[in-house]
């Protein structure tokens, strides 16, 4: 993120945090989610909705900052198939074309976070800030007060992904972001677009994408995973389409889902040796 | 009270109507299922680990056999990320060109869900009308690409074929004669009491229910959720041409059969409206002779016949994907059968899952 | 006469085993027509040697048993569901002379001896020990002594019209009119009931393919299948010269052309519920297992009671009781 950005992104912290009442009731929630309290979700839910209604003032305003009047249809575009607002489609297409790495994680480079990621094209043309920028600060600076938000590795727009925010999350932290994401009244991300794994040969990652319906908006999740020992909380109750996926990344990725309730290779035989989606991955033939 | 025992029935993966090899573990009483468990992967061909060894053009045939009933869609899904990220910029007609294909593959995917389903109730002969309908339709696609199932016809920039000479007029003539033949479907299955009897009030299930389980397409329109991704996602050139998305209002089984023809119409009417406006031109962009996409992230889903057809790239800057993600839609879509089938006959099994309209190549991936 | 009451049965099985062969051929040819593709056509001039081309092929299959099945009932099995079928056409008046055994109970033994059938279908899908075909037996036994019920209600109007159970006297009663006419509501329950007893499509619940790969016959291969399969053909045979004799008039002719011999009306109209009975198969999907005996027990049933309670009243009253 550009110095810029930073300071706005600060601003908005400063100014968020007076009116952020973050109850004790949510560090409560922390710690639940910690244990992996999996029967909570409900009454976290209730929690957070509650939490929500207190802060419904500053979160409107917010609202009203983040989105325009478009339909909801052209917010959410593609870029360069419906292009009508400021940001001309030369310009955007060109900045993918020249910049490329702007994208996102170098997936080869281990050694480069992801956070250089954003910065490239920002500095270049710092008067164009992204588009959904607005909305990603949102969620940085509520998630920033939350307790444990130091497991929140880094927030940035994925510009070469039709500008989608992406939050790179450590895999403690993921449950409860999820609960998060998920109920409080300001995500509501009920819907799972995307569930998907990659190895990046460092570390593992599971990718969420996640879609709200209230407000038309993506969000894409990273959840980093150790790859030696590769246990990430399951989800599969706060989002019924996690199950299977889940089945899936354990599967053939070899991450193991803690308090999945049927975590069994789902497109394998149970008999199969490894995990096929890993880079390191050798064939195993009793034969050979 | 009659003491009765519960019987482990072992439905697939060589079933008549399991669509193919879903294998389903059924614990019924008599005929009533009290648990089910589906068991897959009889079909993984492990399309994502190829893809990793393969150049962005090579993996294109291998969408095709993913949802083999509408490989186009697939085709486009893969196309469409690779161009994205790589910024290219695709000519007119190529996108005409793909529409047109798209959208006639969705008319024939939904016909084959029509004729299967009501094969599944029992009914003979709807299956064989729709058959024909769709043969058209593939005969069109073999003059235009040269095969009738996995077509491998669009490519990175553009499409592989142009369209022959007098394709264009076939396709129209197609559309006129299958808007008036929908008619027809109507005459012979919509108001037939006993489909009616068997498909009202069956496979209810809620909204909340839907997003959930992360339900796409027809699937999630039939419980009132308007989201069409090539209306809301705008991809490809959809948004200059005008249709309406069907919605359901009761989620039952027959409210899909209504949204799918429905949808059937609607394709028409965009293939039509395409017709208007496709002119002569170059059908491949500016290409580099090797893909070397940059690096990055890149999701973005299609609007296939059967819902969300997604595509999750990660390049590391290569020519070939780090890695390849399918949302495949069936795959999501098969997830909420268990929760439906609870409690009911044997007899609604069959029509629950036909409703489903999976495609067992693309839940297995 | 001895002669005939001897070879008689061979000719008739041998007539019955023709008939077989191009009902199927026939039945083919009719759904081919009706889904618009010429059906079999490649054996044989029009295809007419494809079902002794099929049956061949059968009888050159593998007699399998499978290893949990118990061998004797599973053998016993195609048996008991065959023998009865050939046996109800005893009393089937072809014409006026063409009838094997004429007695004064004739429909009564139709129905009873129709109904063992069923035993020999549930012993076949017990003897399996095949889950498929018990879910399938289960249907069949279920659904064919639920419509057994309406089926005699329907005809119990006939018979209080005629006053006997005798096929000869109820053909001969129709002379002046068929029973179709006064008795049409009993004809429909009758036609619907037949369709259920003959597991034909809507009702063909307990070999649906669909749901039961192919219900109480899975296991079946070679000859004994096919001995399944002959029944099945025989009885659509016998339900359709049933529903000939009882509502249609038999051989009586249609419109005084008597020039027509007798067993020509009635292949006529036997052919003519035949083919009904392949169009019905060509156009209706299958019902559910409960809608099924829903449709029995809520509809049929009180229906064809209804039609009795008609039939009473319409004999006592003047004018209509000429039909009645």
């Amino acid at each position: 993120m550009s110095d810029q950005e930073k300071e706005q992104e600060k601003e908005l912290t400063t100014e968020t945090k007076a009116a952020n009442v973050m109850s004790e009731e949510t560090v409560e929630i922390k710690s639940a989610s910690k244990e992996q309290d999996v029967q909570k979700p409900d009454a976290l839910s209730q929690e957070l909705k509650d939490e929500g209604s207190v802060k419904n003032e500053s979160a409107s305003e917010e609202q009203g900052i983040q989105k325009p009047d478009a339909p909801p249809s052209q917010e959410v575009t593609d870029e360069g198939s419906v292009k009508n607002d400021s940001v001309s489609t030369g310009v955007d297409v060109e900045n993918t074309v020249t910049k490329p790495q702007a994208a996102s994680v170098p997936p080869k480079k281990p050694a480069a976070t992801p956070r250089p990621a954003a910065k490239k094209p920002v500095e270049e043309k710092p008067l164009e800030p992204s588009r959904k920028q607005p909305w990603l600060d949102k969620f940085v600076v509520k998630l920033k007060d939350l307790e444990g938000s130091e497991y929140l590795e880094d927030a940035f727009i994925n510009r070469a992904n039709s500008d989608l925010p992406t939050l790179v999350v450590k895999s403690e932290w993921w449950r409860y972001l999820a609960l998060y994401l998920r109920n409080h009244p300001d995500c509501q991300f009920h819907y799972v677009q995307n569930f998907s794994s990659v190895d990046y040969e460092t570390h593992l990652e599971v990718v969420v994408h996640l879609f709200s319906f209230p407000y038309k908006e993506r969000l894409g999740v990273r959840v980093k995973v150790d790859r030696t020992e590769a246990k990430v909380d399951s989800v599969a109750d706060i989002w019924a389409a996690a199950n299977w996926n889940e089945r899936e990344a354990y599967d053939l990725m070899g991450i193991t889902f803690e308090g999945h309730p049927d975590l069994r290779r789902i497109m394998l035989t149970d008999q199969w040796v490894g995990h096929p989606l890993r880079k390191d991955y050798v064939p195993y033939d009793e034969g050979v | 009270m009659l003491r009765t025992e519960e019987m482990l029935l072992n439905m697939g993966p060589q079933h008549p109507s399991t669509h193919g090899v879903l294998r389903l573990v059924i614990k019924i009483d008599g005929e009533i299922i009290r648990e089910v468990d589906p068991v897959i992967g009889y079909l993984h061909r492990g399309t994502e680990k190829l893809a990793e060894d393969l150049t962005y053009t090579q993996i294109i045939p291998y969408t095709d056999r993913l949802d083999y009933v509408s490989a186009m869609t697939n085709n486009y899904a893969v196309v469409h990320a690779t161009e994205k990220l790589m910024g290219l910029e695709i000519p007119e007609r190529a996108e005409y060109l793909r529409m047109i294909t798209m959208e006639l593959n969705r008319v024939a995917s939904h016909l084959v869900w029509v004729g299967t389903y009501l094969l599944d109730l029992g009914a003979m002969s709807p299956f064989l009308y729709c058959f024909q309908d769709r043969e058209t339709i593939l005969n069109l696609f073999n003059e235009l690409c040269g095969a009738r199932l996995t077509y491998n016809y669009m490519r990175v920039g553009g499409v592989k074929w142009d369209a022959p000479d007098g394709w264009l007029q076939k396709v129209e003539e197609f559309v006129l004669y299958m808007q008036k033949e929908l008619a027809t479907y109507h005459d012979l299955i919509s108001g037939n009491d006993i489909f009616l009897q068997r498909t009202r009030g069956i496979g209810i299930y809620t909204k909340e229910q839907a997003l959930s389980y992360a339900l796409s397409g027809s699937n999630l329109r039939v419980t009132g959720v308007p989201w069409d991704l090539r209306q809301h996602q705008s991809y490809s050139l959809y948004h200059q041409f005008q249709f309406e998305i069907p919605i359901g209002e009761k989620g039952d089984v027959l409210d899909k059969y209504h949204l799918r023809m429905q949808e059937i119409a609607e394709s028409l009417k965009i293939v039509k409206q395409v017709l208007g406006v496709i002119k002569e031109g170059p059908i491949m962009g500016k290409v580099p002779k090797v893909l070397r996409v940059p690096e990055g992230e890149f999701y973005t889903g299609v609007e296939s016949p059967r819902g969300e057809l997604g595509c999750h790239i990660v390049s590391n800057g290569k020519n070939k994907p780090w890695r390849l993600k399918f949302r495949r839609p069936s795959f999501y879509n098969l997830q909420i059968l268990p929760d439906l089938l609870k409690g009911e006959n044997i007899s609604n099994l069959v029509a629950i899952l036909g409703g489903i309209d999976i495609i067992l190549g693309e839940v297995d991936g | 006469m001895d002669v005939f009451f001897y070879l008689g049965p061979i000719i008739l099985m041998l007539l019955l085993l023709g008939f077989v062969t191009y009902a199927i051929l026939f039945e083919r040819k009719v759904i081919g027509w009706i889904q618009n593709r010429p059906g079999p056509n490649q054996v044989g001039p029009w295809g007419l040697f494809q079902t002794i081309a099929d049956v061949l092929k059968l009888l050159l299959k593998e007699d399998v048993v499978p290893g949990k099945a118990d061998r004797s009932l599973f053998k016993l099995a195609p048996i008991i569901a065959f023998v009865p079928a050939f046996a109800i056409l005893a009393v089937i008046p072809f014409t006026e002379t063409w009838q094997f055994g004429d007695f004064a109970v004739g429909l009564l033994y139709y129905i009873a001896i129709s109904s063992i059938t069923i035993i020999g279908i549930l012993t076949g899908a017990w003897a399996s020990n095949n889950k498929y075909s018990l879910l399938g037996g289960m249907r069949s036994a279920a659904q064919m002594i639920s419509y057994e019920i309406p089926l005699v209600l329907s005809v119990v109007g006939i018979v209080m019209t005629t006053g006997s159970l005798d096929l000869n006297d109820i053909v001969l009663a129709q002379k002046k009119v068929w029973f179709i006419v006064p008795q049409f509501l009993a004809f429909l329950i009758f036609l619907i009931a037949s369709l259920a007893e003959l597991n034909r499509t809507p009702f063909d619940l307990p070999e649906a393919e669909s749901e039961l790969v192919a219900g109480y016959h899975v296991e079946y291969t070679g000859f004994r299948f096919a001995f399944f399969m002959l029944a099945e053909y025989v009885y659509v045979f016998a339900m359709a010269s049933l529903t000939t004799c009882l509502f249609l008039g038999g051989w009586l002719p249609l419109f005084g052309l008597t020039m027509i011999p007798g067993i020509l009306w009635f292949l006529l109209k036997f052919s003519l519920v035949v083919f009904s009975l392949f169009w019905i198969r060509a156009t209706m999907p299958r019902l559910r297992v409960d809608q099924l005996m829903q449709f029995a027990w809520k509809v049929l049933l009180p229906l064809s009671l209804l039609n009795i309670f008609l039939t009473a009243i319409f004999k006592e009253i003047p004018v209509l009781s000429s039909f009645y």
